[in-house]
């Protein structure tokens, strides 16, 4: 028998390997919010005369950036906990092929759910090295973007794989698609949600990602107060929840 | 025999009706990725993003919303005739055998390359419909022009498909397929004027964009949603919009040819 320790770590690292020879396919997904930084941060910010932050008027590039570094912490984490979980249990039977060698099927999970946060926090921490070279990182508490996207990928990991355990085939897919993309932006990435009515907002802030964009952009402008903190415990609270949901749901999933 | 051979359709058409007998048991997903996606991106950037725009000048529209609504229904088009070529075109051809099995009936790889293409061009002109009627309750009644955009929307997503099936018809593995969504259908997207004037990219990038199919695709669905088009102009985008088309429709089949006969 392994160790626990040593048995997540085997997991991760076979996914290591599997992108060592896909590295383009990896660096992809680094790609896309530098897209839209580019298309709406840059292109439509020279419209926008500024945005309101907390009583404080910002450059709109400023406000955006850090969603955006929010938004690859999210992409990565729900694109590991979700289709390629779904590909590798249904399809490639990669989970079938390893509950036959000594690792045992919660460490499987945590090890995958690992590798989600470990790929989201690459892209975010590869996002807010190129903000900062922007120009669009005000403050030394910048830093701190870092840990919080631990925390934006450890959620959005046991969301998405709580969802999975949903999933009944690719339609279903399309679904989550539309949650995602809803998410992305209407999270308070490009646009303060005051502007909608107060059901909508309530919607919106039940989310763990419009958490995660207040926090890297409190931290990027160097505003930081109690709200910060609040956002913080908000968004370990859904971890909690969602984690243990997850937890009592993969079992019965997983061998059916 | 004649009566046979009178109700005998063309086998383009009878790779389309495969296709929309397909597509009907999973109708609610595609109303989803097809009718709410764009929806939401025009509620959000229309509404959202427009409420923080304070200079218009650079549009050439009344307001933003009249400017990024119809951006978005061609961008979607964009999107769905790009990402209906990846792994979904791919996997009729190589993993599930469905044009395998085609290409032993009396269809030829060019027509069944043009059912595809027709198909997903008559899929994206239906959801733009109905993503239209959503467009006109929020920005008004524009002229009767505007009902011939979700016709435009589909010219433009078949010449998206098109073009990117001409290279996965050919591809070896779908390796490249990711990068391909990533770094060309979402750029292509953003960047074809459906958020912002083309006019403000970068000179380079602008005399690009200005070549693609989905550039002309937009700028010719705006003109008919917003009743600002001069005839020339019009026409001149139609033009360059089935040249596409119609490049793209040779390299499809040529690529369906190669991986049907082997």
């Amino acid at each position: 028998m392994i160790t626990p320790t040593a048995a997540i770590r085997s997991v991760v690292e076979r996914n290591l390997v599997f992108y060592r020879h896909r590295k383009f396919m990896f660096a992809a997904g680094f790609f896309e919010p530098m897209i839209w930084l580019f298309g709406i941060g840059i292109g439509v910010g020279e419209l926008v005369g500024g945005v309101d932050v907390n009583g404080e008027t910002v450059e709109y590039g400023m406000f955006v950036a850090p969603g955006l570094i929010a938004v690859s912490a999210m992409n990565g984490a729900a694109f590991e906990s979700t289709y390629n979980f779904y590909y590798k249990l249904r399809y490639s039977k990669l989970f079938d092929s390893m509950v036959v060698t000594p690792l045992r099927l919660r460490e499987i999970v945590i090890g995958e759910l690992s590798f989600a946060v470990l790929r989201s926090s690459a892209y975010a921490t590869g996002f807010l090295v190129l903000a900062a070279a922007l120009g669009f990182i005000e403050s030394w508490w910048g830093l701190f973007i870092i840990p919080t996207t631990l925390l934006i990928g450890t959620s959005v990991a046991a969301l998405g794989v709580w969802s999975t355990t949903f999933m009944r085939n690719w339609h279903d897919f399309d679904y989550l698609g539309l949650m995602l993309q809803f998410l992305f932006m209407c999270s308070a990435t490009f646009f303060p949600i005051d502007v909608f009515p107060g059901w909508a907002q309530a919607i919106v802030r039940a989310t763990p990602l419009y958490h995660g964009v207040a926090v890297c952009r409190e931290l990027a402008l160097g505003s930081i107060s109690t709200s910060t903190v609040a956002h913080i415990g908000y968004m370990i609270g859904i971890t909690m929840v969602f984690g243990w949901l997850a937890n009592r749901r993969l079992d019965k999933w997983l061998l059916s | 025999m004649t009566a046979v051979s009178a109700r005998r359709r063309h086998p383009a058409l009878l790779v389309v009706e495969h296709h929309y007998r397909r597509h009907k048991r999973a109708w609610s997903s595609i109303v989803a990725t097809g009718i709410i996606g764009p929806v939401l991106t025009f509620i959000a950037l229309g509404f959202g993003l427009g409420s923080q725009i304070d200079d218009t000048s650079s549009l050439g529209t009344e307001d933003y919303l009249t400017f990024v609504g119809p951006g978005v229904m061609a961008g979607t088009a964009i999107v769905q005739g790009g990402m209906d070529s990846l792994w979904r075109t791919y996997g009729m051809l190589k993993w599930d055998g469905t044009y395998k099995t085609v290409a032993f009936t009396p269809s030829s790889p060019a027509e069944i390359a043009g059912g595809h293409l027709i198909f997903i061009g008559l899929r994206v002109a239906v959801s733009s419909t109905l993503y239209l009627l959503v467009l006109l309750l929020a920005i008004g009644w524009t002229g009767p022009l505007a009902l011939l955009s979700p016709f435009v929307a589909g010219l433009t997503a078949s010449a998206m498909a098109a073009l990117i099936a001409g290279y996965t018809s050919r591809a070896e593995s779908e390796a490249g397929f990711s990068v391909l969504a990533r770094l060309v259908v979402t750029p292509l997207f953003v960047f074809s004027g459906t958020f912002v004037s083309v006019e403000t990219l970068p000179v380079l990038l602008g005399w690009f964009i200005k070549l693609t199919p989905g550039y002309h695709g937009i700028e010719l669905t705006r003109g008919l949603v917003n009743d600002s088009l001069s005839l020339g102009g019009g026409l001149g985008h139609l033009v360059v919009l089935l040249a596409w088309v119609g490049v793209g429709a040779v390299a499809t089949s040529a690529g369906f040819r190669k991986t049907l006969s082997t």
